[in-house]
């Protein structure tokens, strides 16, 4: 607030001059020169010679270390998160896996680990697992707590309900466990309208496949992925012609499949092509999710809750018939309030399945829940590990 | 529709196309129709609110100076004002088919009762054209800002004044019943009932002739570029360039497409790339350190000038490559050694409008001690209220009153953006830095107050900061900038020290063409590292 009684208003009705820098007004003020047009044109060939020397810097001073598993520095991460996803699959996935990358594994049946099929102790319980890293914190946490109990794990990173449920279903005759736990994480469920982790995990690519299901008239339709292992993954990159194949696929029945992101293109050698790939996933990424989800909750026009519904009732069904104790573990992460909760329990509780629901004791609007990378603080999955071996408890009394 | 988003890339050589296609009168129109085009993209209805302030405005500006509207003036005003409410209210264009599109009971209710409006307009306009002068004019001048704030009120400040009626009978131990109203706020609604409100007290003080061009005065209203997020233009420095034919050269446009430039670089490269570490500190509940608020704070301050002044660059260089000027709303802020100097450098189209239709006519300079300082505060304490309907945006303009105030009453001398340091010695210099330092550390806990999200968030912090200097107060727990923040903040304070020494806002024309193209080029990169943050709203679309 200048301290002016002075007003600035005036009656003068014609426009104002433009402004014109000292060094132009020395010279007589702004004219328009024969040969703006030309020096304009000079002006722009310079501008693209130094986009081109950046682009081209870049790629020197920081270039992507091509081992699978290689630790990159931070700028060489920044600038290679736009390459396109079929880029980054063509050098995180090896020949062997050995020299595959860990997270190209993640999620298939056939990624090298050995897993319990009973329990490690003679009195005690094995328990299998199905989901994503949340429910493998949470149930890290549960055998630490109890430790008669030894568990099994069946994972993807991020894994969506589809892939739980599928790896069930391949796994149900491959082991005693006594109890089985379901996790299903809010930020996933969108994913069930996808057959691949590789059209919802730009910046970093999973690799691993699964069904995806939809409920029409009362019945499960199942579109199946067609590659079901890492050998065959790894067959179908390396064979041009099955690639196409796979790729058609994929665009054909996963809601999430963009090929502006998907397919390598000569932009995934230039840096600024890389960065703007990028720009362009997470806007498309915010799209689709968008579509699924809003502040309000899951979208029910898109389908998905149906299908969950549909997947968690039936998954307890054959779980029971196994013999076994389904306990669902509800994730409502961060962002996603207790919209899950709300689409999954009254399912639950009308068909009896044993469930924890996070948005009880973690709620997303305290940010002191969870860790910088979004998951659960150690003290979360400490009260889920409790709720889970009550529900265990509870089960053994009734036995 | 956002000046960073893609439709605005394909809207804006569109228009620029058509518009060196076009002759003046075929110009107007077309930025008439592309100003609502781009107002309407957020939502239609809203365009009847912008349409009714400027059928009265553009009828109360020719009553005050003329007292009377010819049949013509009066048939544009009354068929502007009902054809809008049809197209915007009557017709509910988010409908699915045409047929319901006009299945929309409510939205033809509100046509009725503008249809009612504009028949008491047409029937009271015989009993008012008689009236004496100076009643006259002082009647219609009352409607004009009976109308406008009238708007401002209702959109803006209603639930505000309720939810704290209810704070306060709620503090006194009585019930009150819970009346909130379900009331969307139109984007830019400050910018525009502000900048109409001045074309009509400007007729009144005889500064300025109304104009009888109801399409030129409604683009005037709505003017694209700076519709949404100012500057808040006059009529006396818009009206007549919109009035009279404009010229184009290649310097303008050269400067136009930097400004554009220059804008999206703050925006995108610079403000949306800070946010991130700015929202983890003040949208997290969990504990933050003394030097978390700090760090915060001060790219908050960042954020905020690179977020508004980079609107108010694209806007006036969207402006300028049509040959319209808009008036500077920044001038390098941060360089300020006092209050007073710090509001002739940011936002200057409201400081401005605020000294020129509030400060002077509440009394101004004039007076004793006390009238200036209550004049000052008072001042302040609206154009606080004008930023936004909440407790914050009120105590961060008492705070402003308050060092505007103080620096006052310590006799703290006024310098002004432009203004010469010639002849002054070193010691003088490293004096003025030392104040330049301070002022930003001042102006740095004003954000505090616009930024916080709560009253416990500002006593907490403000409680922190006064008080926890033990050795974990100087940890850094927030989350760190993006590289293009990091990197676009480094090339804007050089950019910006560089013009402040040289005191020449244009300076990098002094630059051969390799190191000008160089300059380019940078901000170009940064603005495609930034395309990768999340896109953030313009914080002043929500005033």
């Amino acid at each position: 607030m200048p301290p002016s009684n002075s007003s600035t208003s005036n009656s003068n009705l014609t426009p104002k001059a433009p402004e014109v820098s000292p060094v132009e007004a020395a010279k007589g003020g702004v004219k328009a020169s024969k040969s703006a047009p030309i020096r304009a044109a000079w002006l722009m060939l310079w501008v693209l010679i130094w986009l081109l020397v950046m682009d081209i810097g870049i790629n020197v001073l920081f270039p992507y270390p091509k081992a699978p598993d290689a630790k990159p520095s931070r700028l060489q991460q920044y600038f290679e998160y736009g390459r396109s996803t079929e880029g980054k699959i063509r050098y995180m996935v090896g020949d062997t896996n050995a020299n595959t990358a860990s997270v190209s594994l993640a999620g298939w049946m056939d990624d090298g680990k050995t897993r319990p099929t009973t329990a490690a102790n003679p009195d005690g319980t094995l328990i299998a697992v199905y989901g994503q890293s949340f429910t493998q914190h949470a149930c890290n946490t549960w055998s630490k707590q109890n430790d008669s109990l030894t568990m099994r794990m069946i994972l993807g990173p991020g894994a969506p309900l589809n892939h739980s449920y599928a790896m069930y279903l391949e796994d149900r005759d491959k082991h005693d466990a006594k109890v089985c736990v379901l996790g299903i994480l809010a930020s996933s469920l969108p994913y069930l309208d996808t057959i691949a982790g590789m059209t919802w995990s730009f910046e970093r690519p999973y690799t691993f496949m699964f069904p995806r299901y939809s409920v029409v008239d009362g019945k499960l339709n199942v579109i199946d992925p067609t590659i079901h292992s890492m050998q065959q993954f790894r067959d179908t990159l390396n064979d041009p012609a099955k690639w196409e194949k796979l790729i058609s696929h994929v665009s054909e029945h996963d809601a999430f499949f963009d090929p502006t992101t998907f397919n390598a293109c000569i932009t995934d050698q230039s840096a600024i092509g890389r960065m703007l790939r990028r720009a362009w996933g997470q806007r498309h990424m915010q799209a689709m999710q968008a579509k699924y989800h809003t502040v309000d909750g899951f979208n029910p026009q898109t389908g998905i809750i149906d299908t969950a519904r549909y997947l968690v009732v039936d998954w307890a069904k054959k779980v029971r018939e196994d013999g076994r104790l389904p306990i669902v573990y509800v994730i409502n992460d961060r962002g996603f309030a207790d919209h899950l909760y709300q689409e999954l329990g009254d399912t639950l509780k009308q068909n009896n399945i044993p469930f924890v629901s996070t948005h009880e004791y973690a709620p997303t609007a305290d940010l002191a829940n969870f860790q910088s990378d979004g998951h659960f603080v150690h003290a979360v999955d400490e009260i889920t590990a409790q709720k889970f071996e009550a529900i265990f408890k509870a089960s053994l009394a009734q036995e | 529709m956002a000046f960073n988003s893609i439709e605005f890339l394909i809207f804006l050589p569109t228009v620029y196309l058509l518009y060196r296609l076009l002759n003046l009168r075929m110009q107007n129109m077309m930025l008439l129709a592309a100003s609502y085009l781009f107002y309407g993209w957020w939502d239609e209805r809203f365009l009847f609110l912008i349409v009714l302030s400027t059928a009265i405005d553009f009828s109360s500006g020719i009553m005050i100076d003329e007292g009377k509207l010819t049949r013509l003036d009066r048939a544009k005003a009354s068929a502007w004002t009902l054809l809008s409410a049809i197209a915007f209210l009557g017709i509910n264009w988010q409908a699915p088919d045409w047929a319901s599109k006009f299945q929309n009971f409510v939205g033809w209710q509100y046509c009725g009762y503008v249809l009612l409006l504009v028949i008491a307009g047409n029937a009271l306009y015989p009993l008012l054209s008689k009236l004496p002068e100076h009643r006259r004019r002082g009647v219609f001048l009352f409607i004009s800002m009976a109308a406008n704030l009238g708007l401002l009120g209702f959109f803006k400040y209603c639930n505000f004044f309720i939810d704290s009626a209810e704070s306060v009978i709620t503090s006194m131990g009585m019930h009150a019943t819970d009346f909130r109203l379900d009331i969307v706020l139109p984007v830019g609604i400050s910018f525009y009932t502000f900048q109409t409100m001045s074309y009509t007290i400007d007729i009144y003080r005889g500064h300025l002739k109304p104009t009888h061009r109801f399409l030129d005065f409604a683009l005037f209203v709505s003017f694209f570029p700076q519709l949404v997020a100012g500057p808040i233009e006059r009529a006396t420095h818009l009206l007549p360039s919109i009035l009279h034919e404009r010229r184009i050269d290649w310097e303008q446009s050269s400067r136009g497409c930097f400004l554009i430039l220059m804008g999206l670089f703050k925006k995108i490269g610079v403000a949306d790339s800070v946010a991130i570490a700015v929202n983890s500190v003040y949208l997290t509940q969990g504990d933050v350190t003394q030097l978390d608020i700090i760090v915060a704070t001060v790219l908050f301050a960042i954020q905020i000038y690179c977020d508004f002044s980079g609107y108010s660059d694209i806007a006036r260089g969207c402006s300028k490559i049509m040959g319209i000027e808009l008036m500077t709303n920044f001038k390098l802020p941060y360089v300020s050694r006092t209050p007073s100097e710090f509001w002739t450098r940011w936002h200057i189209s409201l400081s401005s409008w605020l000294r020129d239709y509030l400060y002077i006519p509440l009394g101004g300079n004039r007076g004793n001690k006390f009238m200036v300082y209550r004049n000052l505060s008072l001042t302040m304490l609206l154009g606080g209220l004008w930023h936004g309907a909440a407790w914050n945006f009120v105590l961060w303009g008492a705070y402003q009153g308050a060092i505007l105030c103080i620096y006052r009453l310590l006799g703290i001398g006024v310098r002004r953006a432009g203004q010469e340091e010639i002849g002054i010695t070193i010691k003088q210099r490293i004096l003025g830095m030392l104040n330049m330092i301070f002022f930003f550390g001042v102006t740095c806990y004003g954000w505090l107050l616009f930024r916080a999200v709560s009253f416990e968030q500002i006593v907490g912090f403000t409680g922190q900061l006064l008080t926890d200097f033990g050795a974990s107060s100087m940890h850094l727990t927030m989350r760190k900038p993006t590289l293009a923040g990091m990197l676009g903040v480094l090339v804007l304070i050089v950019y910006e020290l560089t013009e402040y020494n040289l005191k020449d806002t244009c300076f990098y024309k002094r630059f051969p063409v390799p190191i000008r193209a160089g300059l380019y080029a940078l901000m170009i990169f940064i603005i495609f590292m930034g395309t990768s943050n999340a896109p953030v709203q313009f914080i002043y679309f929500q005033f």
